[in-house]
């Protein structure tokens, strides 16, 4: 019986080695971009995707002979099928050029060429990039019974400076592009123009401290977003607080891409990117002070709060 | 029988979840019918994803919403929670930060959703999320269960090894259940536990917790609490004889003649 058990156990382990994944891209054929004069003049760009992808088979029924060793009575195949499609974005406008799928998995390699037709003048200010959507559909020998978007690959090919206005202010058009990128942003909030602001200090805080502050969380600083929730609350906790000197407001507003960023690594769904969340310390503040802060950040209205045991630094993160 | 051990190395049962889960996990955005086979593989993507894989799950959930939920994955939701709880209280024990078990953002999008669920099976892991993030949403969830969901919430707060933390989610909870009329829908025994809740809150040190005692007094309009009321409200010596502290004097106190004039106004 112990055999048996540890067969099954080998089978178990050795099964983390079949499950299909697309993973693994290769390398981009160079292309140049002439930034100075913001033209893409490489025109071609081919991008061999390679994925992991293989047949697997499942056991659906297992049955014990009369050695007891199990064996499959019913076995279910299925095999992977990618796809790829590519697409060159530009600020205002995306370009699909093609798209390919692989039916073999155990061959999974495929070829895109991204192209830009010539001359092509990139003349939007902001990041360029390729993304590559990836399909995965799990089929069985007669039909495909799941599957579909399996996500995304985004690199950044360029950053031209040309402005096209939208707003107004090239700094808030590419802003508002931030909240247009899943990776970054999944919050329902979608910004306009008149979201964001370059000023508004409250009666406690500076324009400065609520924008920001933290390390790369906003670096497209004096434009951020602020909600009155936000400012009435931090404002209400200075002013009700009696040793509030010496609290700083550590993080206000994150822009969604300062918030994914490695020194801030943020939810992609954080409150920080709407302007309703904030984080306060005092550098060794105990457990007590901690909790008379945040009792007064509920009486204002705090609709959420973390504990001190939360962070290293045991900053107080609020969401009004 | 080669055969067969070959076939066992490479066909393990759980490999069809493992295969199925990163593609499925995406698979919401371009299908307007959720199929079966899809929320299965969404529901072991919750139970049994990393954290990571958790966030997308909850993603994916909170976008499907709890009316289109199937079963499995409602229990996902609830069980996943209830092992994360598990996880973070033995992380606090041990003194690592909750940072490294879980984004604290997202836990906090993970116990509403679990909250919207409204699913009575939810109170011992939205209970049990309370050491580790406050929401007003779970306090509100956790209302809406009223007599369901008294018993544990008072449980919670009379546990003597709560943290002052933890006490905030009952707290809240209890307040909102007996607010507009709330108190009536109670039995009369758990009534009768809330007043004595209320009571022992308001003599309470801290001034927060006071408060949450004034609030339920309000809620419940109990003649012996009323009267509690009106001396917090009216004799400041009292209050600074049990030891609450000076700012924390005049704060109660003007919660409480607050308290007050709303008691009268309902007369």
């Amino acid at each position: 019986m112990s055999l048996r058990f540890a067969f099954m156990l080998v089978s178990a382990i050795a099964s983390l080695s079949v499950c299909g994944q697309v993973s693994a891209y290769t390398n981009e054929s160079e292309v140049s971009y002439n930034t100075k004069d913001t033209t893409l003049t490489g025109h071609s760009k081919t991008i061999a995707e390679e994925g992991d992808l293989r047949y697997a088979r499942a056991c659906v029924r297992w049955i014990f002979g009369y050695d007891y060793w199990p064996y499959c009575s019913i076995v279910y195949e299925w095999y992977t099928r990618a796809s790829v499609v590519g697409s060159l974005h530009r600020q205002s406008q995306s370009q699909a050029v093609q798209s390919s799928y692989v039916r073999h998995p155990q061959e999974a390699k495929t070829s895109i060429s991204v192209a830009a037709p010539a001359g092509d003048t990139w003349s939007a200010r902001g990041h360029h990039y390729r993304e590559l959507d990836h399909y995965v559909y799990y089929c069985g020998p007669a039909y495909c019974y799941a599957g579909g978007y399996a996500g995304t690959t985004r690199r950044l090919l360029e950053t031209t400076s040309e402005s096209e206005v939208v707003c107004g202010v090239p700094e808030v058009d590419i802003m508002i592009r931030e909240y247009e990128a899943p990776a970054y942003s999944r919050t329902d909030f979608k910004p306009s123009c008149n979201s964001f602001q370059s000023a508004g200090a409250s009666r406690h805080f500076t324009w400065s401290q609520l924008n920001g502050g933290f390390a790369d969380g906003n670096p497209h600083r004096p434009w951020g977003i602020v909600t009155d929730s936000l400012r009435r609350g931090l404002d209400y906790i200075a002013s009700n607080y009696p040793n509030f000197k010496g609290i700083r407001l550590t993080s206000g507003y994150r822009c969604p891409h300062g918030n994914a960023s490695p020194t801030v690594r943020g939810s992609n769904t954080s409150f920080h990117m709407i302007g309703r969340a904030a984080d306060l310390l005092r550098n060794g503040w105990t457990e007590e002070e901690y909790e008379a802060v945040k009792a007064i950040a509920q009486e204002v209205g705090g609709t959420a709060m973390l504990p001190y045991s939360r962070y290293r630094d045991r900053h107080l993160h609020m969401h009004f | 029988m080669m055969f067969r051990k070959l076939l066992l190395l490479v066909v393990p049962s759980l490999g069809v979840l493992f295969a199925l889960a990163p593609a499925l996990l995406f698979a919401q955005s371009d299908e307007d019918e959720w199929a079966p086979v899809l929320q299965e593989a969404l529901a072991s993507e919750i139970e049994h994803g990393s954290v990571e894989q958790l966030y997308d799950a909850v993603y994916i959930a909170k976008g499907l919403g709890p009316s289109r939920m199937t079963e499995a994955v409602r229990f996902a939701l609830i069980t996943r929670l209830e092992m994360l709880n598990v996880e973070q209280d033995v992380a606090a024990e041990a003194g690592i930060p909750l940072e490294e078990i879980v984004n604290g953002e997202s836990l906090i999008e993970f116990v509403d959703l679990v909250a919207s669920l409204q699913d009575p099976r939810a109170i011992p892991a939205l209970l049990g999320s309370a050491p580790h993030c406050y929401s007003k949403r779970v306090a509100q969830g956790l209302a809406s269960f009223g007599e369901r969901a008294i018993e544990p919430l008072l449980q919670a707060v009379n546990d003597s090894e709560i943290g002052s933390f933890a006490r905030d989610t009952p707290l809240t909870a209890i307040s909102m259940m007996v607010q507009d009329g709330g108190a009536e829908q109670l039995s009369s025994a758990s009534r009768r536990e809330v007043v004595r809740l209320a009571r022992s809150l308001l003599y309470e040190k801290k001034w927060y917790f006071i408060f949450d005692g004034i609030d339920m007094a309000v809620g419940l309009n109990d003649a012996e609490l009323n009267q509690e009321i009106e001396v917090l409200a009216n004799d400041r010596g009292l209050l600074s004889e049990r030891g609450i502290e000076e700012r924390g004097v005049e704060k109660v106190r003007e919660s409480a003649t607050k308290a007050l004039r709303q008691l009268k106004q309902r007369k």
